[in-house]
Formats: structure tokens, sequence, C-alpha cells
């Protein structure tokens, strides 16, 4: 054990302490692309789609409608007040923008409205509308509507009951802190980690502590050790940054620890596979740009996978990193995917090491 | 470990018809050696003759083709046991660049079961004045000394040491030689390869010399000078080459082996050629006798 620790202390003075760089890297620059993320996009609502429930049919709304394209609008006619209590939930969460409720045949109410309209037996439809006003894309969804029953001829002949729940602002620092956990797991696990192994077998100096009794797979999994700890010195910084911008890092602390825990166990898996097959540094760096470039950018990283095109979104699927990003989200009921977070990195986890274990000898003698 | 009945003779590396081949090249081709504690044997050869690649296998880092190896007389492939007793130095040595001349030698004892004392081995080495310097700030000559030292740092009992004193000074070459003959008076196996002939022919005790993957001759640096026939060396310059038909040129120089001095020294002269050496033949005229290359 002995021999860990002092191996431990120095490649945690020779990658860590003594490099300015990796303390940079590893530990400064998350907060900073924290801070850079959310001055940019901090107050850009998610998305472009109005995600509107109407309770009730009308084949007048639907021909309208289909004709605006940011909206999507979901007719559901048979419903209960436990639709509309469930709906306003959802609501709340931020998973749709608002509900309109019409009366029972409101496209036969409103033709009479309209004939009415002059006489004393004139009588408003009445229809209730929920938003979320603190939510711009739900006050803007709520403002929609509204203008669709105000370009129907006779904007009186609606009467509104318009509903402000108190749902949550829809809070990019919430989104995105998860997302910049992904990306400092990466750049630890992925950009750092294979990069100091690169170095080092560059270096020859895998090469003396291989003539040592010391077994090689434990040198590497000393060398994740030390990235760990740098990943956890980074991940506080940035968390108490976070906390200080409103990010809920305690609801989201559970997921991030296990999430976190998982991702690294993988990364350094498939760094160790990936040096089984590559012996020059050239196949190593490949696979850590690529690996990391369809990372970041397929596997809703910045933004929510919804708005990423159908292929990416099935690419995502494939993507270990994706379910660690998802999952802490999910948390904060911010999370894209309903699957189960943990199956796709354990298959990955796990058939990594297997590949590892059997090609141990790979990463000892030198062909 | 097998012993031969002395003390001080156990054979500690004992290699029987070793080979490892390339698709365009036998870079080893059957080759047989042993080392005995207390020894110093060298393996000598030109750039490609199949040191390197026989060293790396027998520390492990290759895989051969063909053979057998038995390290102490007990054990036929590396293992832990056999890695807490070998010692190795490689041409190229990297270092954690960050880390204290003490902090190095602390890391690698730590790896192994046995080591010797720290300051033992920092005052051996001459490193106390740099011993809390950080390697990045040590010279070419530090670092190589140091490199050395870590070859020690578990007390051997067979050491590699490849090229040891390339870099050093005239000077610390020497001291360095004296640090290994004390190493080998304590009864380790020392394999010693290297580009100074007159290093090996001062620290062997046996010689290999290796071309094209197999062993040409092998013998003490004086069996290998008696037996290769040669008398005098006369050294000249290059140009003047065509005078005889035996000369062996390399670089600058022209290398005539004879035993007729008089008569070479004589059509030298007559030839105006004044600026020749004439001198006894050494490990290196061997070498190039055998292998028709100077070392580069």
């Amino acid at each position: 054990m002995k021999k860990y620790l002092v191996l431990f202390k120095s490649l945690f003075k020779e990658l860590f302490l003594t490099s300015k760089d990796s303390v940079f890297w590893l530990t400064i620059f998350p907060t900073i692309l924290f801070l850079i993320l959310t001055s940019i996009f901090g107050n850009m609502e998610e998305n472009v789609q109005f995600r509107v429930k109407i309770l009730g049919d009308s084949e007048m709304l639907k021909g309208i409608l289909d004709n605006i394209e940011q909206m999507d609008a979901e007719f559901i006619q048979d419903y209960s007040q436990e639709t509309i209590d469930a709906l306003k939930v959802e609501l709340e969460r931020d998973n749709i923008d608002a509900i309109l409720v019409l009366p029972n045949d409101f496209d036969k109410l409103y033709s009479t409205s309209l004939l009415l309209r002059k006489t004393f037996l004139f009588r408003q439809v009445p229809v209730e509308l929920y938003d979320v006003p603190l939510r711009q894309s739900s006050a803007i969804a709520s403002d929609v509507i509204k203008g669709i029953f105000g370009s129907m001829d006779v904007p009186e002949n609606v009467g509104y009951e318009v509903h402000n729940l108190s749902g949550e602002q829809y809070d990019y620092n919430n989104f995105i802190y998860p997302g910049i956990i992904g990306m400092t797991i990466m750049s630890v696990f992925l950009c750092a980690f294979m990069s100091y192994l690169i170095y080092f077998r560059r270096k020859k100096i895998l090469r003396k502590i291989s003539t040592t009794p010391i077994s090689m797979i434990n040198v590497y999994l000393t060398t994740a050790a030390v990235n760990l700890i740098a990943l956890i010195i980074g991940l506080c910084g940035l968390s108490v940054v976070a906390y200080f911008l409103g990010v809920d890092v305690v609801t989201y602390l559970p997921s991030m620890i296990v999430h976190t825990l998982i991702a690294c166990g993988v990364l350094t898996m498939m760094t160790l596979v990936v040096m089984t097959f590559s012996s020059n540094s050239s196949g190593l760096f490949v696979f850590q740009q690529v690996f990391l470039q369809i990372q970041m950018f397929a596997g809703g990283f910045y933004f929510p996978l919804k708005v990423l095109t159908p292929f990416i979104r099935k690419l995502a699927n494939f993507l270990p990193l994706t379910y660690t990003v998802d999952g802490i989200r999910s948390a904060k009921g911010l999370n894209s995917l309903n699957t189960n977070h943990y199956i796709v990195p354990l298959i990955y986890l796990l058939l990594s090491t297997l590949i590892v274990l059997f090609r141990s000898r790979k990463l000892t003698v030198l062909q | 470990m097998s012993n031969n009945g002395e003390t001080g003779s156990a054979t500690v590396l004992e290699v029987n018809n070793l080979k490892k081949y390339y698709p365009s090249v036998k870079a080893v081709d059957d080759i047989s050696f042993e080392v005995n504690a207390g020894e110093i044997v060298s393996i000598l050869g030109p750039n490609g003759a199949g040191k390197t690649t026989t060293i790396e296998i027998i520390e492990g880092l290759r895989t051969k083709d063909e053979g057998e190896i038995s390290y102490f007389g007990r054990f036929k492939e590396v293992n832990n046991e056999v890695k807490n007793r070998v010692g190795v130095c490689f041409q190229e040595n990297s270092f954690f660049e960050d880390l204290t001349v003490s902090e190095t030698i602390r890391l690698y004892k730590s790896l192994y079961e046995k080591s010797l004392d720290t300051k033992e081995l920092i005052e051996i080495f001459e490193l106390e004045e740099k011993v809390k310097t950080r390697i990045r700030h040590l010279s070419g000559g530090q670092k190589q000394r140091l490199a050395v030292a870590l070859a020690f740092v578990n007390d051997p009992d067979l050491v590699f040491l490849d090229e040891p004193t390339v870099g050093l000074d005239p000077h610390a070459r020497r001291n360095l030689w004296e640090i290994i003959l004390k190493f080998k008076s304590q009864g380790k196996g020392i394999v010693l390869t290297t580009h100074y002939m007159d290093e090996a022919q001062q620290l062997s005790d046996k010689v290999y010399i290796m071309d094209h993957g197999n062993i040409i001759t092998a013998g003490s640096p004086q069996e290998l000078i008696n037996s290769s026939g040669l008398e005098s060396v006369i050294e000249f310059p290059e140009e003047s080459s065509a005078l005889f038909e035996d000369v062996i040129i390399a670089g600058e120089y022209a290398y005539l082996h004879t035993r007729d001095t008089v008569s070479a020294i004589r059509k030298l002269l007559e030839s105006n050629v004044t600026n020749f050496v004439v001198r006894q033949p050494t490990l290196e005229d061997v070498f190039l006798k055998l292998t028709g290359k100077k070392i580069d």
C-alpha cells in the first residue's frame, strides 16, 4: 500500500501541484466556462417551440394552429379534473408551456355567440388558460393563444379565465451546470489522463516503471486516482461559484457523485482500451479529439437533446456521457431522456474493463 | 540460483538460443550467453546488431520468439521476484521532471521490496548538493548519474546498464567506472552495453560482440585481442589508404592491422605520409576487424 501512496504523492505533485497548466485547465477553466456560458445564454429561453395542451376539441382552432409552426399543440378530448391537475404539475415543471381548457362544443358555442353578439342572448364562450408568467416561453405561448382568439373576428366573444401558476422560471444556470460537470469530467479523464499517459509513454517513463515490480495497470489506476482528486477539486470550485449563481447544487449533489464516479470509470477504462490498441501517440490523440468533439456537441451538454436533429439525438443515445449529464439533470427534472441513466455507461464500463483485462499485456510489453 | 562451485560465480542470467524475428529482419538470431555474479559482461555491436532487442527481451519489455532465459537459476520469466532483483538503466532516461532528486529516489525505492539507503546512494553517486533540486534543473550528467543510481536503488543482483556514461565528462566517466566496479565487487552481475570501447575494455570480464543478430565472438577483452592475431595497428589519414590492400576505413582514418610494422611504416614515409600513429591493438581494433565498422 505504501508504494501506491508514494506513487500517488509523486504523481499528484508532478501532474497537478507543480503544473500551472493542469491547475488552470482542471480547476479554474470549468468555472470560467460556466461563467461564460451563463453570461451568454443565461437569459435565453431553451426552445423556440411552444408546447401547449388543449383540453377539448375544436376544428376551427386546429385549422389555425396547424399554420403556426412554433406551436406544438396537442388536443386532449377526454379529460377529467385529474388530467388538468396533472398537466398543471407538468406546466410548473416546465414540461409544457400552456394549458387551454375549452368548453364542450366550443366550435358550436363560438358560432352561436357570433350570431347572437348583438342581441341580449349573447354569451361569451368561457375558456380557461393556464400559464406561468415568470417563464418567458409560457408567457409567449399564452400571448400567442390570446392572439389567436383576438384574430377570430370579435375578440370579446371569448371570455378568458387566466390562471397564473407559480412554476419555476426556466433557469439556464441549473441546466448548464451538469453540462459543465460533463465537460470537466472529459477534460480530466479524457484529455488530461490520456495526455499524461501519452506523455509518460513518449518520454519512456512507463518503460522504466515497467521494470519495477509494480503492475502497470496499477500505475494507470493510480494516475486515474490523481486525476479524480484533481476533478473533485475542480468540481468543488465550480459548485461554489454555481451555488452563488443560484444553482441548486445541494439537490444535484447525490446524483452528481454517482454519475461522475461512473463516468470517470468509463473514461479511464476506455482510455486504457485505446492504449492497448494504439502504440503511438497520434492514435490516442485522434481518439481523444474525435470522442471529445462528438460527445461534447451531440451529448446535450450545452443544449437540450430535443433541439438537436433526430440523427444526432439517436447518436447521443450511444454515448456514455450523455447519460451522465442527463442523469445529473434528472435530479432537477431537467432531463431529456426518460430511460435508465446507468445501463449504457455500465455497459461501456463492463466491456472496456473486459477488453483491458484480456489485452493487459499490451499495456506493458513493447512489440 | 545455480552455482559453479566458486563463491561469487553463481549464474545470475543464462540465455539459450534466443531468437526474435521480425518480418524483414532477424533481430536476434539464436544467441546464448550467461552472466555470473560479480561479473561485468559487455555486449558490443554496431547499430542494428540486435543488442537493444536482446536486452529488452531479457528485461521483459519485449516478447521472444524462441529460446530460454533463466534468471538466478530459478525463474524462466520476468516476474515480480525477478524485477525485485534486477536493476535497469536505459540509454534514454526520463524522470518526473518536477520531483526532486530525493523524491525520485524515494519513489523508485518504494516500488521494490528491498532497497539501498537513500543517503548512501546519493553519496555514492555524488548527488548530495542536488538532493532538493528538481530534475528539470539538473544537468545532463547529473541526470545520467541519477539514472544509474536508480538502477542500483533496489540493491539488485543483476543490473543492465545501457550506455551508462553517455553525456558524462571524462572525469565523471571514470568516477562512474569506479562505482560500477565497486558494485561488481559486491557480487552483482552487470550487463553493460556501451559505445565506448575503452569502457568495455576497462570494465568487462567478458565481451560479446554482436552483428546481424548473432554473437560473432566472445571472451575477455584480452582474449579477444590475443585471438584476433593483431600485433600492431597503424592509424593514418584515409586519403592514403590506397597504399595498402587490407586497410579498414572508418571515417577520416584508415586502420592497418599488421605484423610487419617496420615495412608498413617505411611505405608510409616513402609516400610522405607522416601523420600516422602506431599502437598496440585494442578492443576497438578487434571490433573493427570483425564488423568492418567503427562503433558510432
